[in-house]
């Protein structure tokens, strides 16, 4: 009996041990988490009269902060005497590990998420972030920017990244020219011709990176836009909770004719491992044809020291991915912004790096440096970078046939779309069907607005 | 004696007492939080009886594959481990030249910080260009060459693969001490009867090392059960959800805010381990004496 005692003291104890992590970070988020805990690190914070001698960190997703960033992160450090720690965190770790931090009360002085909906529900932007409405640079910021970092008339946010431009098909003149293609596709039977004519001459046609976790999703995201023209009022039909993705016939088009692009082959043998950070090289080499990305980044992959073939940047051009034979414009004023911890020690500092990468000379030296930054959305008199490829692009939509990509206008889509990408990749592999990616994301809208306490979903 | 006698249960109330609060009691709130909808989204608790229960457990989510892959990566890891471990520690504890190095390099992996270890195997697993898949090009092995963290078939196997490496030094090394630990007159008496090397092994080695292995049987289980970092590295539960564990599904429910989903998944392992710890514990202290 005594024994059996001690075996039944010793397992649980055991036990304990083991599910005292779960149990203990839940508790400390919620204690550490608390509106309490950061109103009072709040007041540390502004009390702080003087920064220099101090570190602060940025923390940001792979490919959100730039070289030239971190140059300027130097030379405000010269200056100020700040210094400042950037926490580069893999794409498909990124959201998970902020969140975590965030929730537990442990965030890093400046994070970075993307804007839109998603900031008042899963950031919990009005708790987790300070308010940037007055700054020094709050009048020169893109009001349509402000509108999507902010919560109620209150800008919590600074977007750092090129939203006057998004992802197109970037592909290659030369390579399409030597397949026998001449003109860009416009529907997905034209596109997939083209693929195959690729594939005949021995050039991979996409470079789709799927190891990141995030870039699969946008092949879809990017198209959508012909969603609502086709079935106007649908996406306000989303948001009330009067119609499913799943139910949704268009939808379930779009994700079979990504799959079908991942099953002919289009994609390489090596898609599930490919990152986004080698999408340039990739793309110089020849290897591939075409590839999702922002304009600015051609000039990038002309410079890349794959471009053995001496590409120039007339050689490259843009074109709509033809998922459902989209030919709308997807335009994305979101992306990825910085916010200021509500918790931080170093408010006062963290305000000083966004007032100084903002200065005229210093967003200047970002589209001078960052070959894929051509323009910021904050207006200091700097002078944008568009290329003539870019600006014959864009020019040749207008308002009628452009539209806003699917995550900046479906609510609780963008708060899942690591896990979009995860079940995209799972379709691709054979594990899920389309229905099922769908299915699953009305499932999580239901869990997100249940938990937001949404009443289009009660 | 009594031994009762000499260590009176006060002695240990400090200790449990700070046990108990540190971890015995976040350990139960967790399970109370599992029946609520707590979440980051309100700041209202509200008491939902087992329906994230209901949920980790229906066929709609993907909660059934994570537990399923827990229990599998358990069941490999320890068999794997063990299986080569032992193998090592009875080869490593003859007099062999370059024992110690031997044994060194073995348990080196072990040494290193998991996600240090992930992150160097992710790229050396990269199919086209990771060191392996070069390795057995350049050897003409093309045919073996194969997609190992992105291929559905074979990513979970190779993350246990790498696990295998890095943990089998760690049960060599214990292994090896309690074989040392194997007075010599048994191995001499066994020999005077005539018996071979693999008779030895069976009716000498492995009777007397019975209580190390349940240790390193039981430590292999919990740490398989509680694996986390090593798939996080890796894989981050892909490609899809093929390699998802448990903890990795608690993360992601955590992070996202969902913290009563999160607490449903620790619950249920704490369950499961409640009655698995007391048939290991009771296994383990078997053939105690009590004196």
């Amino acid at each position: 009996m005594k024994r059996k005692i001690v075996s039944i003291m010793l397992s649980a104890a055991m036990v304990v041990s083991l599910t005292a992590c779960g149990g203990s970070s839940a508790s400390s988020a919620s204690a550490a988490g608390s509106s309490a805990a950061a109103s009072e690190s709040k007041e540390s914070g502004s009390s702080e009269s003087s920064a220099a001698g101090t570190t602060i960190t940025v923390m940001a997703s792979q490919d959100w902060v730039e070289d030239s960033e971190q140059e300027l992160g130097k030379k405000f450090e010269e200056e100020t005497g700040i210094h400042v720690d950037y926490e580069i965190v893999p794409a498909d770790q990124y959201q998970d590990l902020l969140l975590t931090r965030l929730n537990s009360g442990e965030g890093p002085d400046i994070w970075g998420a993307q804007s839109g909906f998603a900031l008042a529900t899963t950031y919990n932007v009005t708790e987790n972030a300070v308010d940037l409405s007055n700054e020094s640079w709050a009048s020169a910021y893109s009001e349509f920017s402000a509108e999507q970092t902010g919560v109620d008339g209150v800008n919590y946010g600074l977007t750092y990244y090129d939203t006057t431009t998004d992802y197109y098909m970037v592909y290659n003149k030369k390579l399409f020219e030597a397949a026998g293609i001449n003109d860009v596709p416009k529907t997905f039977d034209e596109l997939t011709a083209d693929c195959d004519k690729l594939l005949a001459s021995g050039v991979t046609p996409i470079y789709e990176p799927v190891a990141d976790g995030w870039h699969q999703t946008m092949l879809w995201t990017a198209s959508a836009q012909v969603l609502d023209k086709l079935d106007p009022g649908i996406i306000d039909k989303l948001n009330k909770n009067e119609a499913k993705f799943a139910d949704n016939e268009n939808m379930k088009t779009m994700l079979d004719q990504l799959n079908t692009l991942a099953q002919k082959g289009y994609f390489g043998d090596n898609y599930m491992s490919d990152e986004f950070a080698n999408a340039e090289s990739y793309m110089a080499s020849g290897e591939f044809a075409i590839c999702m990305l922002k304009p600015g980044a051609i000039s990038s992959i002309v410079a890349n020291d794959q471009n053995t073939a001496g590409y120039t940047e007339d050689d490259f051009g843009l074109f709509l991915l033809p998922i459902l034979d989209n030919q709308y414009l997807n335009i994305h004023p979101t992306g990825p912004s910085r916010f200021i911890y509500s918790g931080s020690k170093n408010i006062d500092a963290a305000k000083k790096y966004l007032e100084y990468i903002v200065q005229k000379d210093n967003i200047q030296y970002l589209i001078d440096n960052a070959s894929d930054v051509e323009n910021l959305p904050i207006d200091m008199g700097q002078t944008p970078e568009y290329s003539k490829t870019t600006l014959d692009f864009l020019g040749s939509y207008d308002d009628a046939h452009s539209g806003m990509v699917l995550q900046d206008v479906v609510k609780y889509f963008n708060e899942q779309w690591m896990d979009i990408s995860a079940n995209l990749a799972a379709m691709f592999t054979g594990d899920m069907t389309s229905e099922e990616v769908l299915q699953a994301i009305d499932d999580e809208r239901a869990q997100l607005a249940g938990a937001a306490g949404d009443s289009n979903w009660n | 004696m009594n031994k009762a006698k000499i260590y009176p249960w006060y002695f240990a109330a400090g200790s449990v007492l700070i046990y108990t609060l540190l971890s015995v009691i976040p350990g139960i709130m967790g399970i109370c939080y599992s029946f609520t909808d707590w979440s980051a989204y309100s700041k209202e608790l509200h008491f939902v009886g087992f329906q994230n229960f209901l949920e980790v457990f229906s066929a709609k989510g993907q909660y059934l594959t994570y537990i399923t892959n827990t229990l599998l990566f358990t069941f490999v890891t320890v068999i794997m481990k063990t299986g080569l471990g032992l193998l090592f520690a009875v080869a490593l504890s003859r007099d062999i030249k370059g024992k110690n190095f031997h044994r060194a390099v073995l348990y080196l992996p072990s040494v290193l910080p998991i996600l240090v270890t992930g992150l160097t195997f992710t790229s050396i697993l990269n199919p086209k260009i990771g060191f392996l898949n070069t390795l057995l090009r350049a050897v003409g092995l093309d045919a073996l060459t194969q997609k190992w963290l992105v291929d559905p078939k074979i990513a979970f196997f190779s993350v246990m693969g790498v696990d295998i490496w890095r943990g089998v030094g760690y049960i060599m090394t214990l292994l090896i001490a309690g074989i040392l630990a194997i007075p010599n007159i048994y191995y001499e008496a066994a020999a005077i009867d005539g018996a071979n090397a693999w008779q030895r092994f069976k009716y000498v080695t492995l009777p007397m090392l019975r209580q190390t292995l349940a240790v390193t049987i039981v430590l292999n289980v919990i740490y398989g059960l509680k694996i986390f970092d090593m798939v996080y590295a890796l894989t981050n539960g892909g490609p899809g959800h093929r390699t998802e564990v448990l903890y990795t599904g608690v993360f992601k429910m955590m992070s996202k805010g969902l913290y009563a989903e999160g607490t449903t998944i620790s619950s249920v392992l704490f369950i499961f381990m409640i009655f698995l710890g007391y048939f290991m514990v009771k296994i383990l202290t078997k053939d105690e004496v009590v004196e």
